[in-house]
């Protein structure tokens, strides 16, 4: 199910099928799940953050 | 002083002035122009100005000696980067899914100037959690159920 990245179908998988919806949320609930981690064990002076959306 | 006019004359002697009242609309619109304006610019030279800060900062955390550059290691470099997946397999499959814009955006202003950079992004099937690429550390978050991550399509770098 973790295809949504560097495969360029993300816009594809979302809009044709539900598990690529429920990927596409979990990966964005998880991505912020995940910046919050590090941020908070690394403490990072500068996040710099971008994403090719929703080519994938 | 105008609309003073008018008004006297409006009130007194029941006497509109047409030219006046035109004058005074006219100052009312580019008065709120005016206003908008400026408003708009201040805030555009508040947000220059904390750019420039910012700016200023960084360059003071990155241009310490380069004897300092080369001691500095992940525990004690001058200032850390979390870096958004800078990522895409069409541009560098090779990189196996993530880190090959690393080089191309993140470490050549960095590397050697006491910043150490990571690299968050997405996990696809294939790829480690963690991965060094260039020297620069990636890492990838899972983002499905470990029993849904059998991927139905291969990853670009995986077709080859």
């Amino acid at each position: 199910m973790e295809t949504l990245a560097y495969t360029g179908t993300m816009a594809e998988q979302v809009s044709e099928s539900l598990r690529g919806k429920l990927a596409l949320a979990l990966m964005l609930w998880r991505g912020r799940s995940a910046v919050r981690a590090l941020v908070k064990a690394w403490r990072p002076q500068l996040v710099h953050a971008h994403w090719w959306f929703p080519s994938g | 002083m105008a609309g003073l006019v008018a008004l006297y004359m409006l009130f007194t002697e029941n006497v509109g002035v047409r030219s006046v009242w035109t004058i005074i609309q006219t100052c009312l619109i580019l008065g709120g122009i005016f206003f908008s304006t400026g408003l708009l610019g201040e805030q555009i030279a508040v947000q220059r100005a904390e750019l420039r800060e910012l700016r200023r900062r960084m360059d003071e955390g990155t241009s310490r000696p380069r004897s300092d550059a080369r001691t500095s290691d992940a525990r004690t470099s001058d200032a850390r980067t979390v870096a958004g997946p800078l990522c895409d397999a069409r541009i560098s499959p090779a990189r196996r899914g993530c880190g090959g814009r690393v080089r191309a955006r993140a470490r050549p202003r960095h590397a050697g100037r006491g910043v150490e950079v990571q690299v968050l992004a997405p996990s696809a099937p294939g790829l480690a959690a963690t991965d060094t690429i260039e020297g620069v550390r990636v890492r990838r978050y899972r983002y499905a159920p470990r029993a849904w991550r059998r991927s139905r399509t291969p990853a670009p770098w995986q077709s080859r």
